[in-house]
């Protein structure tokens, strides 16, 4: 018997992807048709293409029924995701908002929150972003000092965030704040929903490298929020927070065929420029990078299925996509010269050097991994302990 | 769908890393390395029923095991042949592939070559054959020196080929999976300007860094094990990519494990040095690393 690796599907899955099929087979005349990415300009045919994936069960697929999901499974989300991809169609717009935010909310909000805003957001009539980079807190997240201070009907926030994806579309941002001072930094933080529509906040696009304006600052100048909009007790803003990242490093699972670059997509631009052995060489460490994200990703979902959490190693496969789809566009322009950079290998060159610090830079997730998985010992901190006041400077 | 290890093949990985634990094989390869004679662990494989495995991913996670603890089986040959070919073969075998009848996985010791020639393949009993391998004592090679002589045997030398580098590849990853645990175990307790070495960045990104090279190879490894039972067209490519991770991540892997080990890493009573012996032979052969590379750019190509 072959009890061992298997990427088949059961006879419920089948059934479940070939109905999933048949339904984007009939659909998918409505998808948009201008370039995929996570960051477009003109989202309405987008939104509209969410909305009609919404109402075929076919967003948030995990998300409980009682919100508007299937309660189905990770791999049930995986398979829908690997469908869309087959069907060469998107999925939902607002990924972060359906896959980290809203269960984040799910886990953390109350039952008024859950009432008000899940539905909205699976249909993708209100977009959200994460509202918790700041300038001065990246990898040291926890570091941050947007302020919370109590006022006598709610809070007053100020502050700034950066590196918003979607800010500039959003209808609300999960926003991290400190409402303490006085407590070690870990432990003064609270999590906020922000309209933002609210007066104070103000968005502003960054230009990146790309030439493109991916994401944005915003600033947070004297905003006004109900109690109501708080999300989780005060000071425990970083437990919510890293619900929120736990589901991003889920999320990231269920996107293996979208988001591991298929090999084939640096090969077949240079198959008649292949003559130089070096060039292929470093096109197999390519190929097999690419290749090893994918298996690993199958390797962490099973774990997922199996009832665990994935682990901080999940991490590591961004960093190996990264650098292997880096390579992987030098490649291609050595075999075509410099002229491919006019084009979407010099855009792709560039974007993934922001990849690199997005959703955590290398250095922080090696750090992470090699404490937490290697039991290495952590470095000396002055931070863990101290109140948060004394080390703000 | 399930991709992860099951309480099955952990048990067979307890069970194979338990009965070699008996033997000190480091020490053993260390006096071959000066002049001794080589242990041979076949009998310990005949008895944990290894020889007959004919499961490709449980011959794989043999394999790792062997790997890291450098544990001279003669099971590289033995399953490739059997695996591939033989099926129920019970005599000891090493499979000899086209063009490559110099440093030749287990072949010494084989009572039986399963060889491959331009017109197929053939098994041959008493072949001469040369030990070689001083580098690394603990994988026996043979210098085969092949006659026309045999009789025809049917089956696929491509899919036996793509057997023999996923157990290579699983026996390289074990090799480096032993050199990250010495690794991380001297950076642990070793103590320099007042803590524990592992605690600096640039040691604790470069050992993690490894952690991601092995996990790697090791998903390959059973891309290469499924793909053989369910994906036959994809078996090479996963074969191949499998043999270029792992021996990426032990050639990374051994070294790295030195040069943490600081000055103690290169003296001839550490173990550091068996391993980074294994991985620096171990690239090189049956095409090696490089031409797993061709292979693979070869079959995405199409």
């Amino acid at each position: 018997m072959f009890s061992g690796v298997d990427l088949t599907d059961t006879a419920e899955l089948a059934a479940y992807r070939s109905k999933v099929r048949a339904w984007l087979e009939a659909n998918k005349t409505h998808a948009p048709t201008q370039k995929i990415g996570v960051h477009v300009a003109g989202i309405e045919p987008w939104r509209a293409w969410q909305r009609r994936l919404a109402e075929a069960g076919l967003v948030g697929v995990t998300w409980p029924r009682e919100h508007g999901g299937q309660s189905g499974s990770m791999i049930e989300q995986a398979v829908v995701n690997s469908e869309l991809d087959r069907a060469g169609v998107p999925g939902a717009l607002d990924i972060i908002g359906v896959g980290n935010l809203a269960p984040t909310v799910i886990a953390h909000g109350t039952e008024a929150q859950k009432e008000r805003y899940l539905r909205p957001l699976l249909r993708g009539d209100e977009i959200w972003c994460q509202l918790f980079s700041e300038p001065a807190a990246g990898s040291d997240l926890a570091g941050i000092r947007t302020r919370a201070t109590k006022t006598q009907t709610g809070w007053r926030i100020n502050g700034q965030k950066v590196w918003t994806t979607n800010a500039q579309h959003a209808a609300f941002g999960l926003l991290l704040t400190r409402t303490d001072v006085d407590v070690p930094k870990h432990r003064g933080l609270t999590m906020f929903i922000v309209p933002m529509d609210a007066p104070g906040v103000m968005v502003r696009p960054l230009r990146q490298l790309t030439g493109v304006a991916a994401f944005n600052e915003v600033f947070l100048d004297d905003v006004e929020l109900d109690d109501g909009l708080r999300v989780g007790e005060p000071g425990e803003g970083w437990t919510v927070a890293l619900t929120c990242l736990m589901y991003e490093r889920l999320n990231l699972l269920t996107m293996l065929d979208q988001l591991g670059w298929q090999p084939e997509q640096f090969v077949q631009p240079i198959k008649e420029n292949l003559q130089r052995a070096d060039l292929r060489q470093r096109l197999a460490g390519v190929i097999v990078d690419m290749l090893a994200v994918r298996y690993s990703g199958y390797r962490a979902l099973s774990k997922v299925a199996h009832g665990e959490l994935p682990g901080p190693e999940a991490g590591l496969g961004k960093i190996t996509i990264v650098d292997a789809a880096t390579r992987g566009a030098q490649v291609v322009a050595e075999a075509l010269g410099p002229s491919s950079l006019d084009g979407d290998w010099g855009f792709l060159l560039g974007d993934m050097q922001g990849l690199r610090s997005g959703g955590g830079t290398d250095e922080i997730v090696l750090t992470t991994i090699g404490e937490r998985v290697l039991g290495l010992p952590p470095e000396p901190r002055v931070d863990k302990t101290a109140p948060f006041r004394e080390l703000a400077s | 769908m399930n991709f992860e290890l099951g309480p099955d093949e952990r048990l067979l990985t307890e069970a194979v890393r338990e009965a070699l634990s008996r033997t000190d094989t480091l020490a053993a390869m260390r006096r071959a390395l000066d002049g001794g004679e080589p242990i041979d662990l076949w009998k310990e494989a005949v008895r944990g029923e290894w020889t007959e495995i004919r499961d490709l991913l449980h011959a794989v996670l043999v394999l790792i095991e062997c790997g890291r603890r450098l544990a001279p089986t003669g099971l590289v040959g033995h399953l490739t042949a059997t695996i591939a070919i033989l099926k129920d073969g019970k005599e000891r075998a090493a499979y000899v592939p086209k063009g490559h009848h110099d440093f030749v996985p287990d072949a010494a010791e084989a009572e039986v070559l399963l060889v491959e020639f331009p017109d197929g393949l053939r098994l041959v009993k008493g072949a001469p054959v040369k030990r070689v391998g001083r580098y690394d004592p603990s994988r026996p090679l043979g210098s085969v020196e092949i006659s026309g002589e045999g009789t025809r045997v049917d089956g696929d030398p491509r899919f036996a080929w793509n057997v023999m580098q996923t157990l290579l590849a699983a026996e390289t990853l074990g090799a480096a999976e032993a050199a990250l645990e010495l690794a991380v175990a001297h950076a642990k307790q070793r103590k320099a300007f007042g803590r524990a070495i592992g605690s600096f960045q640039a040691i604790k990104h470069q050992l993690t860094d490894l952690l991601r090279l092995n996990e790697n190879a090791r998903s390959l490894l059973y891309f290469a094990a499924y793909a053989a039972q369910n994906e036959p067209q994809r078996f090479g490519l996963a074969a191949n990519a499998a043999r270029f991770a792992a021996e990426q991540a032990a050639d990374a892997g051994t070294r790295r494990n030195i040069a943490v080990h600081g000055g103690l890493g290169v003296t001839w009573e550490h173990d550091a040095h068996l391993y980074f012996r294994r991985a620096q032979l171990s690239r090189l052969l049956l095409g090696g690393q490089t031409e797993a590379g061709e292979r693979v750019v070869e079959h995405v190509l199409g």
